[in-house]
């Protein structure tokens, strides 16, 4: 049974996997979130389950799941970031012309078109390197 | 990636920690507000990398490459959209000359926390309403997350958007120059465009909030299931 929830995320309640969603996992993005076993442990000791947690097995794979889930949400992180920060660049952009009352403001479309022509598709990962170091 | 990874294991250690303190020590029945507080911890010590990493990014961001080749000659200090940046290391280098260390860490701190510890409530809020809900079981193992990972990005981008465009607003100034605090900014923001003012941007906030998450669950989903041992 334990093994059937690696990779569980704390927050949900499993229930000893009655109602199973165990891969609904709280935040990939984040893999501190992603808790797995020991979160599972955790998950049911909240809600005052019994759940036989604490075995040394269950030990290592509670580590081996966290580490897993560590990867995994800095793979899935990065990836995810970087498909969608063309968007947090038009944020940024727009973000900043507010604070300049004196100019015009640009719409979105404007400010699509205005980093298309200065700088192609490269305008629109201005940073992106930095960035994708850390999964905000 | 190590980068991150590192940085992942003081935020994952950090919630954890907390959790399992509050576990054993407080006597708090809500499951929501331990991880409300975990979350706020996390995020309150994440800030101290987060901000000066979106610090360079903003940097990068508001540059404008096209005006700067124009103006060359002319080369206006005080602006700092004026300045242009070849990549990311040479931003942070300039930065580092120009402004400092100290700015680097600490030009926008500040409301770096004041954004990030909502946020991190919000989120963990929203995400442990929505799991516990009937939808759950609705949606199944596979749209579950997708879907609720989004929602709660948008319950952790709307409520602090105001906080986030203050922040880009603090940090995109040039920290040697006379500069407007946070507050100083909020009000201005308010005389030139009211509380619609705050919201400006929010558009492909929400849009990057929704691809983000759903592309990260998807991939770490498969990422999961690789390294999952075969029971």
């Amino acid at each position: 049974m334990m093994k059937s929830c690696i990779g569980f995320i704390g927050l949900l309640a499993c229930g000893n996997c009655n109602n199973h969603i165990s891969r609904t996992r709280t935040d990939p993005i984040k893999a501190f979130h992603c808790k797995s076993n020991s979160n599972h442990n955790r998950a049911i000791s909240i809600r005052g389950g019994g759940g036989d947690a604490s075995s040394s097995t269950q030990l290592n794979l509670s580590a081996a799941a966290t580490m897993s889930s560590l990867f995994a949400g800095s793979v899935g992180g990065a990836i995810g970031v970087g498909i969608a920060y063309p968007f947090d660049t038009l944020s940024t952009k727009a973000q900043v012309s507010s604070g300049k009352s004196d100019e015009k403001q640009a719409n979105l479309i404007q400010n699509i078109n205005t980093i298309w022509n200065n700088q192609g598709i490269h305008g629109f990962f201005e940073g992106v390197f930095v960035t994708v170091s850390i999964v905000n | 990636m190590i980068g991150q990874a590192a940085i992942k294991s003081i935020q994952f250690a950090v919630n954890e920690i907390t959790l399992l303190y509050l576990e054993t020590n407080a006597n708090i029945q809500s499951n929501l507000l331990k991880m409300a507080i975990a979350g706020t911890l996390a995020g309150l010590l994440s800030s101290f990398v987060v901000s000066p990493i979106e610090l360079v990014k903003i940097r990068m961001q508001a540059q404008n490459k096209s005006a700067s080749k124009k103006n060359d000659n002319d080369h206006d200090e005080s602006d700092i959209s004026s300045q242009v940046y070849s990549n990311d290391f040479e931003c942070a280098k300039y930065l580092i000359k120009h402004e400092g260390w100290r700015a680097l860490f600490c030009h926008g701190l500040g409301i770096t926390i004041i954004r990030e510890i909502p946020s991190f409530a919000f989120y963990f809020v929203a995400y442990g309403l929505l799991a516990r809900s009937s939808f759950a079981v609705q949606l199944g193992n596979h749209a579950a997350p997708l879907v609720f990972g989004a929602l709660a990005g948008w319950a952790m981008w709307i409520p602090t958007y105001p906080a986030d465009i203050v922040k880009t607003l603090v940090q995109v100034q040039d920290s040697k120059n006379k500069m407007m605090g946070p507050m100083q900014i909020t009000a201005k923001l308010y005389r030139s465009g009211g509380v619609k003012a705050f919201f400006d941007g929010l558009e492909p906030k929400l849009v990057r909030a929704a691809v983000k998450h759903a592309a990260t669950f998807w991939v770490y989903e498969i990422v999961m299931n690789m390294l999952r041992p075969i029971p």
